[in-house]
């Protein structure tokens, strides 16, 4: 199992990273964004700090789905 | 004349949810052929010219004219209708086993008058269909007849009731004023063109208020919230597009939907919900497309509610095919499906490419214009909440709703595809999506301004891709926290269904000064009077709390506005 999950990700990067070969670098939007593994990291790290943000703020606004029904 | 206004798309349609009472087992037959006379009439006969009326009245000598547009016909009309018609028919195709001919002919009040709104060309018009269009929509609601679909109905005809009073309030604003009650861009910041805009936000599910979407639409049948998704939000997002282009507050109105949907949908169990708050998110996109007002962004806004319309109406057909085979709305309660329904699940994960904007589907070449058009007008921080925005979709109704559905743990739930024509309506959505996505020149044509725009390079296609696929990894590596719970999330919404706390607060509050001071006013105030008043006060009803307020607050609007 854990071969297979190390394969997977192997192959996720692999495959990513060859999407390169067509990209052109000269190419510049803000902030760098031509630079090698900027969407990827974007993507990656925004996420996180979504589902960090989500998990903090469920500390205080989750309640049991009968809530409303009391 | 009287042939002119049979040539008004929203007509066939009335005509069809008058026509159902008359035969109830025809209802399904009825609704597609009324749909598809209006698809005709639009595509035949739409670009003529526009219907006026012009009341007159004389008072003391002195003549007022008040022309109304009851068919005002444009590019960015025609586009809404469309979609509308289209997502209708496949609604439509998709309920054909629902058995509620009354939902069916409401259905049809609902769409007519979203149609109406769009296609009207002054304000009164335009209010009187927005309004039906509440009213309609209250009533499908209630029309899946749970306890929850009737106290979800009384709060969102509650809120719209209020943005309606907000937005008529603001058009009479507009008529004395100006004495021009023509439907068109308001770029000055008067009063009354504010109070328009904040009953249009409440419309699009802007905060505060963005909770009546997931609170209302999941309360609806497994079919009718294929429709509900559709119109309202949407055609608040068509009222934005032609009155407030360019109203630079809307980007960060807009930027905030987007994480709201976000945020709130990571935290949802319930499978309609995530998609619920998925629409604040969409429509989040749009109105920052209609706050950064160039010919690009609003290209991009119209076309990506074109777009949105589709995928949506194809990922709340998947949610309600898993709610009508096996009787559950809960992440918690299903999983695993996808061995039992892989028609189903392979829709949905259509859907949900497509909202996640993929290349090659519809969302792709829609969502895109919207960004590139922060990016040309220099708007570096907008450009970059967008795509970061971009990848938390990803995040919660790209993977989340699939996964928690269809994959994940197997809960050896009996279940199998849907019938027939609910896997066609399911089908002929999937197949738009990639259509619009591989084909953009098909949607592109339609559009209303005229700004060149090609979807397809290398480097955007492949940065999308990057951007996706990485936060489809962080939702992987952090899977076991985002482990559903059965457990809702407080938002807004508990001030009108929970108020009753804080009035208890405030009652027991000041009753304590009053307990205090009641020594020395022995004889004037008694415990037992105030215990009648704060009984009294705690069994009023929130509803009846709510207009009291809405009331009060609008008076002294009027007293000190129109004075």
């Amino acid at each position: 199992m854990k071969n297979f999950k190390f394969t997977t990700y192997l192959i996720f990067f692999v495959a990513n990273f060859f999407l390169y070969i067509f990209y052109d670098f000269s190419k510049l939007h803000f902030m760098n964004d031509n630079s090698l593994g900027f969407y990827p990291l974007l993507g990656f790290l925004s996420c996180l700090a979504l589902i960090i943000i989500a998990k903090t703020l469920s500390y205080f606004l989750k309640r049991k789905d009968t809530y409303y029904d009391r | 004349m009287i042939v002119d206004i049979f040539l008004h798309p929203a007509i066939p349609v009335f005509i069809g949810s008058i026509l159902i009472f008359f035969s109830k087992e025809k209802s399904n037959l009825i609704s597609v052929a009324a749909l598809l006379v209006s698809l005709y009439v639009l595509l035949f006969f739409s670009d003529h010219k526009d219907l006026i009326y012009t009341l007159s009245s004389s008072n003391l000598g002195n003549e007022t004219h008040l022309s109304l547009h009851y068919y005002s016909y444009s590019k960015l009309g025609f586009l809404f209708c469309l979609v509308y018609l289209i997502i209708g028919i496949l609604g439509k195709l998709f309920s054909m086993y629902r058995e509620n001919y009354i939902e069916k002919s409401l259905v049809l009040i609902y769409i007519g008058s979203a149609i109406s709104v769009i296609f009207s060309g002054d304000f009164l018009t335009f209010y009187i269909f927005w309004e039906l269009m509440a009213i309609a929509s209250t009533f499908i609601i209630w029309s899946s007849d749970t306890t929850e679909s009737h106290s979800a109905g009384v709060r969102y005809l509650l809120i719209h009731l209020f943005g309606g009073i907000v937005l008529l309030i603001g058009i009479v604003g507009l008529l004395i004023n100006t004495q021009d009650l023509t439907l068109r861009l308001l770029s000055h910041s008067d009063w009354y063109n504010w109070l328009i805009l904040i009953g249009l936000l409440l419309n699009a599910g802007a905060p505060p208020l963005s909770s009546w979407i997931p609170d209302a639409y999941p309360e609806g049948s497994y079919s009718s919230t294929v429709f509900l998704s559709a119109y309202t939000t949407k055609t608040a997002v068509y009222a934005l597009i032609v009155i407030f282009a360019g109203t630079e507050i809307l980007i960060y109105v807009g930027l905030y939907m987007i994480f709201y949907g976000i945020i709130y949908a990571l935290l949802e169990n319930d499978i309609r919900r995530i998609l619920a708050y998925s629409i604040v998110n969409q429509v989040g996109f749009m109105v920052v497309g209609i706050g950064i007002g160039t010919e690009l962004s609003l290209n991009g806004s119209a076309s990506h509610a074109f777009a949105h319309i589709i995928y949506k109406g194809l990922l709340l057909m998947a949610a309600g095919s898993v709610i009508y085979v096996t009787q559950k709305r809960k992440c918690t309660d299903v999983g695993g499906l996808y061995k039992m329904m892989p028609l189903t699940a392979v829709c949905a994960i259509i859907g949900a490419l497509s909202i996640s904007a993929f290349p090659l589907t519809s969302g792709f070449i829609s969502k895109s214009m919207i960004t590139d058009a922060s990016y040309q007008q220099g708007l570096e921080f907008v450009w970059l909440m967008l795509l970061v925005g971009s990848a938390g979709v990803f995040l919660h109704a790209g993977i989340k709703f699939p996964w928690f559905v269809f994959f994940h743990k197997d809960k050896n739930i009996v279940a199998e595809d849907p019938p027939i024509y609910m896997r066609s309506a399911m089908v002929v959505s999937a197949f738009l999506c990639f259509a619009i996505g591989i084909f953009p020149n098909l949607l592109y044509e339609l559009l209303p301004f005229k700004a060149a725009y090609a979807p397809y390079t290398y480097n955007h296609a492949i940065s999308q891709t990057h951007l996706l696929l990485f936060s489809g990894l962080a939702f992987f590596v952090s899977l076991k926290y985002l482990e559903r719970t059965l457990t809702i999330t407080l938002d807004f919404d508990w001030f009108y269904r929970k108020g009753n706390v804080l009035i208890k607060f405030l009652i027991t509050s000041s009753f304590c000064i009053i307990e205090f001071t009641k020594n020395k006013f022995t004889g004037l105030i008694t415990y037992e009077r105030f215990e009648k008043m704060e009984n009294y006060l705690i069994k009023q009803s929130n509803i009846s709390l709510m207009l009291t307020v809405v009331v009060i607050i609008f008076t002294l609007i009027l007293i000190f506005n129109l004075s």
